[in-house]
């Protein structure tokens, strides 16, 4: 069996370790740890992640037996069920040419109609908010990732200052708490 | 049924989606999709039935397609 050794790591290591153990086996691994509460951490994360894990307490060591197979299965399962914001603030990506940047941003967005793994939220802001409007080159792509339960999410506030708010075709209409609520709840963002 | 057209360059792209929107042709640019080619790119997506004036149009234009694949069911084959 694998064994981690996390003895002597300081927290939030073990934690880590663990994660990186518990996404890359196929098998069953043993967490080896000196740390009372660094165990519960780690114990708790292994639990909430649905994997089994059995303690056995020996001298000062703890070792973690972490059950395969189904934890594993089910830890990928939660990693898809992530919150995965993606932010973009403006119609063009990245900085340089403008033509190029709106082709790297058609693009970019795209891609996420064939990707498993869907962003929950799409956030648009300032110059962003075009990408929602009856002139965008990319309306088609957005609408079929909001039938496929992507949110998107248009700063109000940016449309009103571009006159674009009569025309919006894709996602809703949102402002800065809803904006700043889905950043702060999102176990990852996205930042093109 | 789409028809993918694989250009030189970034810039043949530009040059070449500005020549067929000029010409009234529904064109769009996509990825090069991963079944296609590895590297990061962008290429020209014109409906099936636009193909063949779009391949005119870009030959009168002086522009050299490297390859056109249809995409179907999401396959793609050389066309």
């Amino acid at each position: 069996m694998v064994e981690i050794d996390c003895r002597g790591k300081a927290c939030p290591q073990p934690v880590l370790m663990a994660k990186e153990a518990l996404e890359r086996a196929g098998g069953e691994f043993l967490l080896l740890l000196d740390d009372a509460s660094s165990c519960e951490n780690v114990e708790r994360f292994l639990r909430r992640q649905g994997a089994a894990v059995e303690v056995e307490k020996k001298g000062r060591e703890f070792h973690l037996r972490v059950g395969k197979g189904e934890a594993a299965e089910e830890a990928k399962r939660v990693l898809k069920s992530e919150t995965v914001v993606v932010y973009i603030n403006s119609s063009l990506l990245g900085v340089g040419d403008e033509a190029l940047g709106s082709i790297l941003m058609r693009s970019f967005l795209k891609t996420f109609v064939d990707l498993e793994q869907k962003p929950s939220r799409l956030i648009l802001i300032n110059s962003g908010v075009r990408l929602a409007t009856e002139d965008s080159p990319v309306l088609e792509t957005l609408k079929c990732l909001s039938e496929e339960g992507v949110e998107i999410l248009a700063c109000g506030t940016c449309l009103d200052f571009y006159g674009l708010k009569e025309k919006v075709r894709v996602g809703k209409i949102s402002n800065m708490y809803e904006i700043v609520e889905t950043l702060v709840g999102a176990d990852r963002l996205i930042r093109p | 049924m789409r028809c993918i057209l694989l250009l030189g360059s970034i810039h043949i792209v530009m040059r070449s989606e500005k020549l067929l929107k000029g010409e009234g042709i529904e064109v769009d640019l996509v990825p090069v999709p991963r079944e296609v080619s590895s590297d990061c790119g962008v290429a020209i997506d014109v409906p099936l039935e636009s193909r063949k004036t779009a391949l005119a149009l870009l030959e009168k234009g002086g522009i050299s397609v490297l390859a056109c694949f249809l995409k179907g069911n999401g396959r793609f084959e050389k066309g």
